[in-house]
C-alpha cells in the first residue's frame, strides 16, 4: 500500500486552482503549499501499479511539467503483518 | 493492521518531505538566475570542528551573518581537506529552532520563567556565597581553554574549592593515569604523523571508522595509494573498522589485560624484547602489595618476568577466547624489529574498571618492544571531545589537578600556581575535591545524609544523559528541594529538564575559542556569527559570577594586591570591565586569558604557543618553543631527541618527567582481574554502550541537524542473530533490556551496523528519549575514577 | 528426519560427496577458463538479453539444500538466520554502455531540474550528498560494487554514478542514507536530504550559470573541483542530459574549462581579526566619540 510524496513542477506558477481541482478529481491527495512553481502532494494508492497509473494521470493534467517522486512508504497491511508469524516456520529447519 | 492514524501519519510525513523539496527548489530558483559573483558574498573563515577530539580544521562559509557552507580546510595537517559527515554538517548545529535564548529560573510551580542576565548572575552568586564549600563546577572537554581557565581560576584560586570536574572524567581520566604512571607526565608522545608511517595499526577496543573517521581514512587511504598497512582490530564486536581489518581478534570483555600481558610475556621469555631500549630507557613497576595506587612500587626485571609467567599463549587463549594463532601473530609482530606499530585506543580501554592497568600495559608492550619514539611506532590514545586534552587535561579542570599538569596535592605545585595567580600562599586547597561520580552522588544525596554538595553549575555538557546509573547519580535530584542545579547550554537537554536555572550559551563560532586535540595541537578561532537572542559565551558567565562575588565581598576574588583575580587588561595596562557584557568584546578576552594561562604550561614542558602564533596556523603541537631565529617551532614527537627541544643532546630518548627521576619510563605489570559484574544466569548478556558515526555524544547538536538525524533517527540494540533467533526476536522488534539498575525498551537490530558475538549487546547512547545510562554500572577504575560504560550484565526479552 | 539409518549411510554419503565435489571442481575450473574465452567473444557479440547470465547462478548447487525462500508477504516476519549467507548480485549485473546522443543545448527547464535535483541531496552546495537508497550498514566498501570506476550498473533505467574521488573509499564517512535504519524506520524512506522545519540552517545554493568569456567560449567551472577528480562522474554517460558533456571523446576537461577562482575552494584563508573596537568606557573620556562603533558586538535583544 504505497503512500507517496510527490513534487509536481508546474509549467507556469499561475494556474494552481485548476490544477489542484484536477488532482483532487483523480485521487484523494493531500496537497501542500505551492512554492513558486513547485507543488508538493501526498497520495495513497492501493498498490504500486495503481501508483504508476496515477503518476501518469497526474502527468497528463495540463500545466503539469514534471513529477518527482520524493518518498514512498511501502509499509502495508498485508495479512502477514497483522500479527504472529504464521509462515516463518517455513524457514526453520 | 495499518490503522487510520498511522496512514495519516505516513501521508503527512510524505507531504512534509515533498514540501521540503518544493521549498528547496523554490529557494534555488532565484539563484539560478544569479551570476557567479554571488558566491563572492560567501566569506570563508577557519575554525576547528566543534565535535570530536580529532581536531579537523573546517572552513566556515558565511553569508549575511549566517553559516551557509562548510568545507574541509585543505591546508590543515590533521584532515588535509577531508571531513566526516558530522563535520560537513556542523553549520546546522547553530540553527535548531529550539535554541535557548533567555535565562530562565524555575518558579515555585516548577515552571521556567524568563529572567534577566543580571538576575541570573545574582542568583548564582548568592547561592555560592551561602555555602562556597558546597558549590561545585561541572564542565567538559568541550570547554574552550579560556572557558576552562576562567572556571579553574574561580574555583581553585578564588573559592579555594577543588570541586571542579569536567565530563572528561568519564572518558579520558584513565588515559591520564596511564600516561602519568608510565611517563610521569600526561598526553601522547606521538602524533597523527604516526598514522602515515606505521606498518601495522592496532585498534584496541576502538572503532575509528565511525568515531574518528578522518584519522581512519588517513591510514586506510594509504592502501588505495598502493601502500601496505596491516590493520588489527582487537575488539568485542564487529564494527565498520572490522570490515577493513586484516585480523579481527574477538576477545572476551575484560581479557584485554591478559592479551597485553601475553605479548609482554612472549617478548621477555623468547628474549625478543628490545634489550637496548629497555636497559637504557625503562624501569619496571607493579601495583603496591595491598591495593592500587597511581605510582605503585618498583620491581626488578626478574620479578617482572616472574609475574608475567602465567600469561602463556595457551592460558590467555583460554581466558580471552582468541585462537592461539592470533595471539601468536600479535606476539610475532611486536617481536619483529622491522614492523612499525601504532596502537590506537579510546573509550574501550578508558571506560574500564581496570582502565589504568590496561593503559599501562599497552604503553608497556610498546616500550618493551622498543616500538616508541620513531615515526610510526607509538601508543596513542584518542580523545572523544574537541578539547579533552586542551582544557580538561592541560588546564587541569579536574578535582585533583592544577593548570599545566600540576597537582593540588603537591605543595611545590600549589606554591608555583599561587605565584602565577598572584594569590596569597595557602589559598589553594591541598585536598582534592570530589571526582565526577562522587560529586553527583553527593549532590543527589539529601544534605542531612552526607550530601554536602548543594549547588552545581554545569557548562557545555549534558550529565543528565551521560552519567552512569542515572537514577542514582542525577535523577534523584528531583526530590531534593534544597539542591540547586544551574545549567548553561544551547538547547533543552536531559540536564536542563531538572535545572533550577537555565543559561543560554553561545555555541562554537558564536564566540572566540581555543581547543586542544588528541595530538597536543592547540587551535584557535574567532567569533564569526552572532549568537541568537541573549545567548552569551560561558567565559563571560564565569567572569560575571566571579565579579559579582567580588562585589558581595568574597575575599577569594582578590589577589595578593587586592585586584580582581580574573582581571583583564588592555595594552595600556588599564583594567577592562569585561564582566559587564557591554564591554566583553572591547578586548579579546580569549587572548588575555590564554596569555595568563600560558606560563602555567612551562613547568611540565607543555609550552603552548602564544595566541598570536595560533592565529596564523591551523593549530600547533606543543611544546612550541622559539628557535634561534625567533621562529616558533612545534614538536611532533615528544621525548625524542630529533624532535623534542627539551631532550638533552645525545640522549636519544629522554623521559624528562620520569616518576623515578632518572629519565626513564615505567614498564608496568598489572594482572588480569575479572570484571565486577560479569554475566551470570540471571543477567546472561554483556551490555556495551557507545557512539555512532552520525551523532556526537548525547546528540544535543547532531540530532538537530536533519541530515544526521534522518540517517540515524533513534537508538537500537544490536544483538547477535542467533541470540535473537533463540529468543524469538526479529529486526525492529521492541525488546526490553534489563540490568540490576533499570530497564529500557528499544528496537532490536540484527545484522545492522555492528555485529556483536553471541551473548553480547550494544546500545548507542545518543538518544535522549532512551537513556541507556539508566542501566549502566557506576563501578569505576579505582585509580582514574572513570566508570565502565562498556561492560555490565544484562538480560533481554521481547517486549 | 529419521536418525536411525546412520553411520554407514553417512560414510557412503561422504565418499560420494567428495567424488561429486571433485567432479564439480574440475567442471567449474574448466568452465571458468572456457568462460573467460567465451565472455570475451560474448562481449564482442553484445548479447541481446542482458539478464540471461543471471538466470542460473550456480548450476552445481544442490537446490534441495537451500532454505525455502519466504513469500513476499512473510518477509517482515522471516527469520534472518536463514539468510545469513545472503549475497547481493548487483555485481553480476553488466554495466550497459549507453551511448546517447549528446543533447546540445538542453532546455533551460531540464537544466534547472538537474541543478535542483542535485541540491535536493545536499544540505548546501558542495556538501557531500546523502545516499538516496538504503545501504550496507556494515561494510562501506559495498558501495564500490556499483559506484567504483568501471562498475557502473544499470538498475531499472538508472545508471549508478561513479565515485568522483576514487582514492577515498570509506564512503559512509561522509555519505549517509537520506533516511537510515530502514529496517527499523517509522518514517517513509526518502531519496532526498529532507530538511526539517526544526532547523533554520539555510545552505549555500549552487550557481547554475557559468561564466563565459565570450559566446561559444568554454565555460568556467561553476563549482569547486576539490574532491571532484573525475568530471565524468556527473557529466559523463548516463547523467542527466542537461549537464552531460556533449563531447565525451575529449577527456582532459581542465584543458579548456578553467577553475573558478572563487569556487575552486583553494583560496588561502587569511585569518582576520574581528573588529574589537572598544565601546567607550564612561571613565575614559579621550576615547572615540562615535557611539555606534563596535555595536555589532554588543547585546542583541
Amino acid at each position: 500500500m504505497p503512500i507517496s510524496g510527490l513534487l509536481i513542477t508546474l509549467e507556469q506558477p499561475g494556474n494552481i486552482r485548476e490544477i489542484s481541482a484536477a488532482i483532487l478529481e483523480i485521487c484523494d491527495a493531500e496537497i501542500g503549499d505551492l512554492e513558486e512553481r513547485w507543488l508538493p502532494i501526498a497520495v495513497d494508492t492501493s498498490d504500486s501499479r495503481t501508483a504508476r497509473d496515477l503518476h501518469d494521470q497526474l502527468l497528463a493534467i495540463p500545466g503539469v511539467g514534471y513529477i518527482d517522486v520524493v518518498s514512498v512508504a511501502f509499509e502495508g497491511d498485508s495479512p502477514a503483518a497483522e500479527g504472529g508469524s504464521p509462515l516463518s516456520k517455513a524457514t526453520r529447519s | 493492521m495499518l490503522t487510520l492514524e498511522r496512514r495519516k501519519f505516513l501521508k503527512l510525513a510524505a507531504l512534509t518531505a515533498a514540501s521540503s523539496a518544493a521549498s528547496r527548489r523554490a529557494g534555488a530558483a532565484p539563484l539560478a538566475a544569479n551570476n557567479g559573483s554571488s558566491l563572492a558574498g560567501l566569506d570563508w573563515q577557519k575554525a576547528p570542528c566543534r565535535f570530536c577530539g580529532t581536531g579537523c580544521h573546517v572552513k566556515v562559509g558565511i553569508r549575511d551573518g549566517k553559516i551557509a557552507a562548510i568545507a574541509g580546510h585543505e591546508n590543515a595537517e590533521v584532515n588535509k581537506g577531508l571531513l566526516c559527515v558530522k563535520g560537513y554538517h556542523v553549520g546546522g548545529i547553530l540553527y535548531g529552532k529550539d535554541r535557548l535564548t533567555t535565562p530562565q529560573l524555575r518558579d515555585a510551580n516548577g515552571e521556567l520563567q524568563d529572567i534577566t542576565w543580571e538576575e541570573a548572575i545574582n542568583v548564582i552568586a548568592d547561592r555560592v556565597m551561602e555555602a562556597p564549600e558546597k558549590f561545585a563546577f561541572y564542565g567538559s572537554g568541550q570547554w574552550t581553554i579560556p572557558e576552562g581557565y576562567a572556571a579553574q581560576t574561580l574555583m581553585k584560586a578564588g573559592l579555594s574549592n577543588n570541586h571542579i570536574e569536567p565530563n572528561a572524567r568519564l572518558c579520558m581520566a584513565s588515559a591520564v593515569t596511564g600516561f602519568v604512571s608510565t611517563y610521569g607526565v600526561d598526553e601522547p608522545a606521538g602524533c597523527y604523523d604516526d598514522l602515515d608511517h606505521c606498518d601495522v595499526l592496532i585498534c584496541w577496543g576502538n572503532n575509528p571508522a565511525e568515531m574518528h573517521p578522518v584519522l581512519f581514512s588517513r591510514v586506510m587511504d594509504r592502501r588505495s595509494r598502493g601502500e601496505k598497512v596491516e590493520l588489527i582490530d582487537i575488539g568485542t564486536r564487529r564494527t565498520r573498522t572490522t570490515e577493513f581489518a586484516d585480523h579481527f581478534m574477538n576477545f572476551r570483555p575484560q581479557t584485554d589485560l591478559a592479551i597485553a600481558n601475553c605479548i609482554a610475556r612472549h617478548l621477555v621469555y623468547t628474549n625478543t624484547y628490545d634489550k637496548r631500549f629497555v636497559e637504557k630507557f625503562c624501569n619496571f613497576r607493579a601495583d603496591i602489595e595491598d591495593g592500587l595506587d597511581l605510582m605503585g612500587r618498583p620491581i626488578d626485571f626478574a620479578a617482572y618476568k616472574e609475574m608475567l609467567d602465567p600469561y602463556t599463549i595457551e592460558y590467555t587463549s583460554k581466558l580471552s577466547g582468541l585462537p592461539a594463532e592470533q595471539l601468536q601473530h600479535l606476539c610475532d609482530l611486536f617481536a619483529d624489529p622491522k614492523q612499525k606499530i601504532t596502537s590506537l585506543w579510546c573509550m574501550g580501554m578508558n571506560q574500564h574498571t581496570r582502565a589504568t592497568a590496561i593503559n599501562r600495559l599497552v604503553h608497556g608492550i610498546h616500550l618493551l618492544s622498543g616500538k616508541f619514539g620513531v615515526p610510526g611506532n607509538a601508543p596513542t590514545s584518542l580523545t572523544g571531545q574537541p578539547s579533552a586534552c586542551g582544557t580538561a587535561r592541560e588546564v587541569g579542570t579536574l578535582c585533583h589537578a592544577l593548570p599545566g599538569g600540576l597537582l593540588v596535592a603537591k605543595p611545590d605545585h600549589r606554591e608555583h600556581c599561587e605565584k602565577l595567580w598572584n594569590i596569597p600562599a595557602g589559598r589553594i586547597n591541598p585536598k582534592p575535591g570530589y571526582h565526577t561520580v562522587e560529586m553527583w552522588t553527593r549532590f543527589c544525596t539529601p544534605t542531612d545524609e552526607g550530601g554536602d554538595i548543594s549547588t552545581i553549575i554545569v557548562q557545555v555538557t549534558n550529565p543528565g544523559q551521560t552519567l552512569p546509573n542515572l537514577k542514582k547519580t542525577f535523577q534523584a535530584k528531583k526530590n531534593l528541594k534544597d539542591k540547586f542545579l544551574i545549567v548553561s547550554d544551547v538547547y533543552p537537554t536531559a540536564t536542563t529538564a531538572l535545572a533550577d536555572l537555565v543559561l543560554p550559551a553561545a555555541l562554537w563560532v558564536e564566540k572566540n575559542g581555543v581547543f586542544g586535540n588528541s595530538e597536543r595541537r592547540t587551535q584557535q578561532w574567532f567569533k564569526l556569527v552572532e549568537p541568537p537572542g541573549q545567548a552569551r559565551p560561558d567565559t563571560w558567565m564565569t567572569l560575571a559570577i566571579a565579579h559579582r562575588l567580588l562585589e558581595l565581598g568574597h575575599p577569594g576574588m582578590k589577589d595578593k594586591d587586592g585586584n580582581f583575580i580574573l582581571a583583564v587588561h588592555d595594552e595600556a595596562g588599564n583594567e577592562v570591565p569585561v564582566w559587564d557584557f557591554d564591554h566583553f568584546y572591547d578586548i579579546n578576552v580569549d587572548e588575555a586569558l590564554f596569555e595568563q594561562y600560558r606560563p602555567f604550561t612551562h613547568k611540565k614542558h607543555k609550552n603552548v604557543a602564544p595566541y598570536q602564533e595560533l592565529v596564523k596556523h591551523t593549530g600547533m603541537r606543543w611544546p612550541v618553543v622559539q628557535d634561534e631565529s625567533g621562529e616558533w617551532r612545534e614538536t611532533k614527537f615528544r621525548f625524542s631527541e630529533f624532535s623534542d627541544p627539551f631532550v638533552e643532546k645525545g640522549k636519544e630518548i629522554q623521559f624528562y618527567h620520569s616518576t623515578t627521576d632518572d629519565d626513564r619510563a615505567q614498564i608496568w605489570f598489572c594482572p588480569y582481574e575479572p570484571h565486577p559484574e560479569e554475566p551470570d544466569d540471571d543477567y546472561p548478556f554483556w551490555l556495551c554502550t557507545g557512539r555512532v558515526l552520525e551523532h556526537w555524544h548525547t546528540g544535543t547538536m547532531t540530532m538537530r541537524v536533519p541530515q544526521l538525524a534522518n540517517a540515524m533517527p533513534k537508538t537500537y540494540c544490536e544483538l547477535n542473530p542467533e541470540d535473537a533467533s533463540e529468543l524469538g526476536i526479529t529486526n525492529g522488534d521492541p525488546i526490553v533490556i534489563s540490568t540490576r539498575r533499570g530497564d529500557i525498551t528499544v528496537p532490536a537490530w540484527t545484522n545492522g551496523r555492528g555485529r556483536p558475538p553471541r551473548g553480547s549487546l550494544f546500545v548507542p547512547f545518543f538518544d535522549e528519549t532512551k537513556l541507556i545510562n539508566e542501566l549502566t554500572l557506576d563501578a569505576y577504575c579505582p585509580i582514574s575514577k572513570e566508570p565502565d560504560y562498556k561492560k555490565c550484565a544484562a538480560k533481554i526479552r521481547r517486549a | 528426519m529419521d536418525s536411525d539409518q546412520t553411520e554407514n549411510h553417512d560414510k557412503g554419503m561422504k565418499r560420494l560427496m567428495s567424488i561429486l565435489l571433485s567432479i564439480a571442481i574440475i567442471i567449474s575450473a574448466s568452465g571458468y577458463f572456457m568462460g573467460l574465452v567465451q565472455t570475451k567473444n560474448d562481449i564482442a557479440a553484445q548479447k541481446e538479453n542482458k539478464w540471461e547470465e543471471n538466470k542460473a547462478i550456480d548450476p552445481n548447487r544442490d537446490s534441495s539444500s537451500l532454505p525455502t525462500a519466504p513469500h513476499y508477504t512473510e518477509q517482515s516476519d522471516a527469520r534472518w538466520k536463514a539468510n545469513d549467507d545472503w549475497e547481493g548480485h548487483f555485481a553480476r549485473l553488466h554495466p550497459q554502455a549507453v551511448t546517447r546522443d549528446p543533447t546540445n543545448p538542453s532546455h533551460p527547464h531540464e537544466f534547472e531540474a538537474a541543478i535542483a535535483a542535485r541540491l535536493d541531496r545536499r544540505a548546501y552546495d558542495t556538501a557531500p550528498p546523502v545516499v538516496p537508497h538504503s545501504i550496507d550498514e556494515q561494510d562501506p566498501r559495498a558501495c564500490l560494487t556499483c559506484h567504483a570506476p568501471g562498475n557502473a550498473r544499470l538498475i531499472g533505467d538508472r545508471l549508478t554514478p561513479t565515485i568522483s574521488h576514487p582514492s577515498f573509499q570509506n564512503c559512509t564517512q561522509c555519505h549517509v542514507p537520506a533516511s537510515g535504519q530502514h529496517e527499523l524506520s517509522q518514517t517513509p524512506p526518502s531519496t532526498i536530504a529532507v530538511s526539517s522545519l526544526e532547523n533554520e540552517f539555510s545552505g549555500q545554493q549552487p550557481i547554475a550559470h557559468d561564466e563565459i568569456a565570450y559566446e561559444n567560449a568554454p565555460p568556467v567551472l561553476p563549482h569547486p573541483v576539490w574532491m571532484r577528480q573525475n568530471c565524468l562522474s556527473c557529466h559523463g554517460e548516463g547523467r542527466p542530459s542537461a549537464i552531460r558533456t556533449s563531447h565525451p571523446q575529449r577527456q582532459n576537461c581542465l584543458q579548456c574549462h578553467a577553475q573558478n577562482h572563487v569556487l575552486d575552494n583553494r583560496e588561502q584563508i587569511i585569518n582576520q581579526f574581528p573588529d574589537f573596537t572598544p565601546i567607550p568606557l564612561p571613565e575614559a573620556p579621550e576615547s572615540n566619540p562615535d557611539q555606534t562603533a563596535g555595536s555589532a558586538h554588543g547585546e542583541h535583544e
